[in-house]
């Protein structure tokens, strides 16, 4: 199958500083691919490179469709963007900013309008036709600046943060309707954005940057279930995820490994690594400092132990607890699972839900619960997650240790 | 991660120019006229100036002239010192316009800063203000001069019958051939004060409200505001606009050449120079004069610039 | 109000007429006295009357100082066209490509407008007599694009660097060539920029002396404010005051009116030019 766009060994550097190092990617011709960073990561300057506006530092190279471009303009890369701020040209009306492009490569008068109203046709913006920008809301302007880049039936499209201009409503009306028509129209598009919901909701591809270089690249669902590194586990996932170091024991009784938590209430937890996919390769890091990382969402609060404080439990509690007020009973199997205590330290209502903070560790960490709970500061809860549900980071590369580390 | 490289189409061998290269050629393109006309007019006319001041030549013919190093500048010849370095008007010349320029350039400054920090005040007609302040500034420099030289008139002045009406002087002042200086500096800064207050504003305007209320709640003096937080944040602003005007008035020439026409006493570097390029037919000396200013505004601006570096560091 | 405030109040709208009566009585003055006529120009007086426009109707037949007038007109209109056409492809140049020599190029820009006249006089007067331009008006053309074209450059620059960056990258992409970009994406933005500049530089022109004076050498060719210069009467002691005032008033007026009507657009290209030097 043919790529929509290759990107190898793509290097850049402005006075000798390094904003991007040796990128390399693949997408798919149709497909969607998010470049997702913080701001300052480079992503847009990625993205100026693909469109041809910044030339390449080093010997790096750009295919698209197939084609090699790293040395042409953007004229000849028959490409098309959109700009956070719409970039319309404020001097001239919705049908000539449509039309601009096509007017530069000396299309007919006949084919221009033809097009032109074509496009209009497709976002609905036929009676914005005759206005000029200024007199257009924020959603429209960005509107026209899509039927600006979709006149020309380009090879690909490239975004720049499209949306973060918008206020919060029209930012979701948008997105819609850029999936749908994505859906329909089946472009490859490169798509940059900080928003993490903007690129799990568009994306068909991921790729997170940070600080010059690829940190992930893959679906959605992979980059939010199996994060590569910690910085892809905290960037990704409101609130973010927890991650505290630890050190992996071997229980000399049972010859078990395990690692131990204190709560806020000096109550200290051993817990057991039973048959975690990862056991064999988490003997190795035995007596050693490691990186666990679990989400807000795993961590399960499974009781209010607030008339219960005074109750001292050293080691595992077992699954016997009686008034659960959560009703995820796929979890309740004590072989997978495992529980401990904690002292809530502040709640947030959020609407849908609250988040729950607490300390483990001396670690602030936050776990998400049901609005219906009542929890308040100051209340001792139990907490219940699964043994799969937490990631180990090495130490020191902040790299995943996965089973075939 | 590297993916497979696409298979190459075949010809990619043109190296088409980038849009980076393309991009700098039409630059120089664009550049091209305007350096040549710059080339035309600027930096060969001085060239000229500068290679006439180590000649002879005369206004007669332009063409005919001889080599003779720095005669016009310094000569010695029969136990008499001849050239501009020994010319006691050419001295004065340079006196007359470092005193113009430094005294007419620090009122500017001060008067245009105050008008400056009342202009950035809100107040009903501001708006009527800032444009009558532009009225001197635009008036052609003969205008004004003409106005104030009617108005300085000894016998018909509104400036004497004012001044005797209210007591301040007991007979009429004969401005211009008396004080000449003075009301060359007058006229100048009359002249030339929006011009700097307008500059100053444009550097008070970009000040952040925010450090004004902040100073505001803490209950801070207003003069201690002024000092504290205006002054420094505007000095850049200060500085620039007192280059600039320096540079100006190191150059006068409309003002005391119709204000004051053939006065030995108000002869500034600009009116000396032309006076012997065109009126006394020493066309080389007058280039001498013309090099001379040019070292001088050079060496000016380059402590300015050494200066204020090390000021804002 | 306390009594404090009520004499601050006083005193800040003193000092606000005194800046007002202090930048507009000459020019008043001078109205004053060009309606006046005789030996009513020779007593001294705050309000025109009785008012007579002889002082007028002698200028405009006297001499050529019409032609003077269209002269100024002509220099100052043509220099402004052509600077400005010189200066916005030069200016996008350097404000907008990334090329070496750009900091250079800036510094010699700067430093040409340092220049004072008198100093490049002897070398354009010997340049005027080769291309026998001599007593032409084209001779002030040439020698007043050595303060036009610099300054003009130098605020151009100041407003093509704030151009945002965004909408240049959507007309590069839309294949638009340098030539498009400036006459159809920045100028169409920028015309508040060029109407201030060109206001500045008609201003600059209009008022110019030392090179119009010494170039022209003919009465009927002379610029306006030489003209002024050189009016006299009959006799060295007889100065034509009236006259002289009726010509300023007249050279004047239409510099008074630009600014009042454009006084926004005169300031911010003033303070662009300025604030970033």
């Amino acid at each position: 199958m043919a790529k929509g766009l290759v990107v190898a060994n793509v290097s850049k550097a402005f006075n000798k500083v390094k904003v991007l190092e040796d990128i390399s990617f693949a997408a798919e011709a149709g497909e969607f691919t998010v470049l997702l960073g913080p701001s300052g990561c480079g992503k847009s300057t990625l993205l100026n490179i693909l469109a041809g506006l910044e030339p390449v530092s080093g010997d790096g190279k750009v295919f698209i469709k197939d084609r090699e471009v790293t040395d042409l303009t953007p004229k000849e890369r028959n490409i098309a963007m959109v700009f956070q701020s719409y970039a319309l040209y404020p001097n001239m009306t919705i049908r000539e900013n449509i039309g601009f492009g096509l007017k530069n490569r000396q299309y007919s008068k006949q084919d221009l309008s033809t097009i032109v109203e074509r496009v209009a046709k497709i976002l609905r913006i036929t009676d914005l036709l005759e206005r000029r920008p200024s007199e257009l809301s924020g959603g429209q302007r960005q509107r026209v600046a899509m039927g600006r880049a979709i006149s020309r039936s380009p090879d690909l499209y490239l975004f720049d943060e499209p949306l973060s201009n918008l206020d919060a409503k029209l930012r979701v009306e948008l997105r819609l309707e850029l999936k749908l028509l994505h859906q329909n129209e089946k472009k490859s598009i490169v798509y940059v954005t900080h928003d993490q919901i903007e690129a799990m909701t568009l994306a068909d591809k991921i790729i997170i940057l940070n600080k010059g270089r690829i940190m992930q690249i893959g679906t959605p669902l992979q980059i939010y279930t199996a994060p590569n590194n910690v910085f892809v586990a905290t960037f990704i996932g409101v609130p973010t995820t927890n991650i505290f170091p630890t050190t992996i024991e071997k229980n000399t009784d049972t010859q078990q490994l395990t690692f131990t938590l204190t709560n806020a209430l000096n109550q200290s937890f051993t817990i057991p690594l039973k048959k975690h996919v990862l056991y064999d390769v988490l003997t190795r890091y035995t007596k050693k400092r490691i990186l666990l990382g679990i989400r807000a969402e795993q961590l399960i609060i499974v009781t209010n132990n607030d008339r219960a404080t005074n109750n001292t439990m050293n080691t595992m509690t077992s699954n016997n607890t009686t008034d659960r007020i959560t009703g995820e009973d796929e979890i309740s199997s004590a072989e997978t699972t495992f529980s401990f205590k904690a002292r809530v330290t502040a709640v947030e209502f959020v609407g849908s839900e609250f988040y729950v903070y607490f300390d483990i560790d001396a670690k602030r960490i936050v776990a998400k619960c049901s609005a219906t709970l009542a929890i308040k500061r100051g209340d001792v809860i139990t907490l219940r997650a699964r043994y799969e549900s937490i990631h180990f980071f090495d130490c020191e590369t902040e790299e995943r240790i996965t089973a075939e580390s | 991660m590297h993916p497979s490289l696409p298979a190459s189409q075949g010809n990619y061998s043109r190296r088409s120019l980038s849009l980076e290269e393309r991009r700098i050629r039409s630059a120089w393109l664009l550049l091209l006229p305007m350096l040549l006309v710059l080339a035309l007019v600027a930096m060969l006319p001085l060239y000229q100036t500068v290679f006439y001041s180590f000649t002879d030549v005369s206004l007669d013919d332009l063409t005919v002239y001889e080599f003779v190093a720095f005669q016009n500048y310094l000569d010695y010849y029969e136990e008499e010192w001849y050239g501009l370095l020994s010319d006691g008007l050419w001295w004065k010349a340079v006196w007359n316009t470092l005193v113009f320029a430094t005294i007419s350039v620090s009122l500017e400054t001060l008067l245009g800063l105050m008008i400056a920090l009342f202009l950035n005040t809100k107040f009903k007609g501001r708006g009527y203000l800032r444009a009558a302040i532009l009225i001197p500034w635009a008036l052609p420099t003969v205008v004004s001069a003409k106005m104030w030289a009617w108005m300085l008139n000894d016998q018909f002045g509104i400036i004497n019958d004012l001044f005797v009406k209210i007591g301040l002087i007991s007979d009429p002042i004969a401005w211009t051939a008396s004080s000449g200086l003075l009301t060359i500096i007058l006229v100048d800064v009359w002249k030339t004060t929006p011009f700097m207050a307008l500059l100053i504003l444009a550097g008070l305007q970009t000040l952040p409200q925010d450090c004004y209320q902040a100073a505001k709640i803490d209950g801070v003096s207003p003069v201690r505001v002024f000092f504290k937080v205006t002054l420094p944040y505007i000095k850049s602003a200060i500085i620039v606009a007192v280059i600039f005007r320096m540079l100006d008035a190191l150059r006068v020439f409309d003002l005391i050449y119709v204000l004051t026409p053939n006065n030995q006493n108000t002869i500034s570097m600009s009116v000396f120079a032309r006076q012997y390029l065109f009126d006394f037919d020493r066309f080389a000396y007058g280039s001498a004069a013309s090099s001379f200013l040019f070292i001088v505004v050079c060496m000016f601006t380059l402590t300015m610039i050494k200066l204020s570096k090390f000021n804002l560091n | 109000m306390t009594v404090r405030e009520k004499i601050l109040r006083v005193l800040f709208y003193a000092t606000l007429g005194a800046i007002v009566v202090v930048s507009v009585f000459p020019f008043y003055y001078a109205i004053i006295s060009s309606l006046k006529s005789g030996t009513d120009l020779f007593r001294v007086s705050y309000v025109p009357y009785p008012i007579d426009f002889s002082n007028y109707i002698s200028v405009l037949n006297q001499g050529s100082f019409v032609r003077n007038v269209f002269n100024s007109l002509f220099v100052a209109l043509l220099v402004v066209i052509i600077s400005i056409g010189l200066a916005v492809g030069a200016s996008y140049a350097i404000a907008r490509i990334r090329f070496k020599g750009r900091g250079i190029l800036m510094m010699l820009i700067l430093s040409i407008s340092m220049f004072p006249p008198i100093a490049v006089l002897p070398g354009m007067f010997q340049l005027i007599t080769v291309l026998e331009l001599s007593n032409s008006l084209i001779s002030l053309l040439f020698s007043y694009m050595i303060f036009t074209i610099p300054f003009t450059v130098w605020v151009f620059n100041a407003f093509m660097r704030e151009f945002p960056k965004e909408l240049e990258h959507a007309a590069l992409v839309d294949g638009a060539s340098t030539a498009t970009i400036i006459m159809r994406v920045f100028l169409p933005v920028l015309w508040p920029a060029v109407v201030s500049i060109g206001l500045l530089t008609f201003i600059a022109a209009w008022n110019e002396f030392l090179f119009a004076l010494t170039f022209i050498s003919s009465d009927p060719k002379r610029t306006a404010p030489v003209a002024i210069a050189l009016l006299s009467g009959s006799t060295n002691h007889e100065i034509p005051w009236g006259n002289i005032m009726a010509a300023s008033v007249i050279v004047t007026l239409p510099l008074v009116v630009l600014v009042l009507v454009f006084q926004r657009k005169i300031i911010s290209g003033l303070a662009a030019g300025a604030i970033k030097g």
